[in-house]
């Protein structure tokens, strides 16, 4: 399955208004927001706003990066 | 056990008192609980779920919380506790410990056999209403706890709990309600009101820009109570006697 990432700017925010919405095909799997400076060492990465997938998501449901992102919805080990 | 002269119970003493006036057969009967202190580091177990607890734990210094774990390991705190707070009065009463208790924070606490504080509520009835209360008290505060995570968004859920603790704790003789240490961790709060910490990150973010709270580190202040009740839906009749 082909996994997309379509850049989108989250309403409404100040900050962690940079996202991503994931695809699988043809298929909205996930929202994510690029975690901003407020969070610390978290910066950069991202963060699962909404999921519509049934592929467990990581307990705090946060990726390191968009790779890590991408195998989750490849449904891989992460 | 050692022989208490004072002051481990008299946290305990004022706040039963608050809850019905004890007279000085009662009070006296309290301190002469037996009863043995411990010091424990943060994130200690003082009741882990499915034990068979014989000895009640009152909490002399410091923060503790309750929590539930589901299967897959998810952590649902479902109250925190400070100074004069029995921890786990139900094992007066029931057997199994059917949630964990553990600190948040360094403290002291006092177990006293389960037995010699039946014996003294059977033999005064004004602490048989006293801990009567305080249960129904604590039921109150977990039903108001289930409308939190339930149906409040996020920044009302943590602003809530913010004004609770600072309720509670001036109740429990700690401090103002305006200024505080918060002695939580942000992924406590989070497992407190059903959120990540990311969450709880960004609405503590806005109401500092709102400027209801101001932070530094742990250190909070709550710069405008009436605005800060109302972003928080926080109407402290549901405390009882706990925000006297």
């Amino acid at each position: 399955m082909a996994v997309e990432f379509k850049p989108v700017v989250l309403h409404g925010r100040s900050r962690d208004s940079e996202g991503v919405l994931v695809f699988g095909g043809q298929q909205l799997m996930a929202v994510l927001a690029r975690l901003s400076s407020i969070h610390g060492a978290q910066e950069g990465q991202w963060f699962i706003e909404a999921t519509f997938s049934e592929i467990p998501t990581p307990v705090d449901r946060v990726f390191a990066d968009l790779d890590a992102a991408e195998a989750w919805a490849r449904g891989v080990e992460h | 056990m050692l022989a208490n002269d004072d002051t481990p119970f008299d946290s305990l003493i004022r706040k039963l008192g608050r809850l019905e006036p004890l007279n000085d057969d009662a009070a006296s009967a309290v301190r002469a609980l037996p009863f043995r202190l411990e010091q424990v580091a943060a994130d200690h177990h003082l009741v882990r779920e499915g034990e068979r607890p014989t000895e009640c734990c009152l909490l002399l210094r410091g923060f503790a919380c309750r929590y539930k774990v589901t299967y897959e390991g998810a952590r649902q705190i479902v109250s925190f506790h400070m100074a004069g707070d029995i921890l786990d009065l139900q094992h007066l009463m029931l057997e199994r410990a059917d949630h964990s208790v553990m600190t948040i924070t360094e403290a002291s606490v006092a177990w006293m056999p389960a037995k010699d504080i039946r014996a003294v509520v059977s033999a005064h009835p004004a602490i048989n209403t006293a801990l009567w209360r305080d249960s129904l008290i604590d039921a109150s505060i977990f039903r108001e706890w289930v409308l939190n995570v339930g149906r409040r968004d996020a920044k009302t859920r943590v602003a809530h709990m913010l004004c609770e603790f600072a309720a509670r704790r001036e109740s429990a003789g700690l401090g103002s309600p305006e200024a505080f240490e918060l002695p939580m961790t942000q992924e406590e709060i989070a497992d407190a009101t059903g959120l990540t910490p990311v969450h709880v990150n960004r609405m503590l973010h806005a109401l500092e820009e709102e400027g209801v709270i101001v932070r530094n580190k742990r250190h909070f202040q709550i710069a405008d109570w009436p605005r800060m009740r109302s972003v928080a839906d926080f109407d402290p009749a549901y405390l009882h006697a706990a925000a006297a």
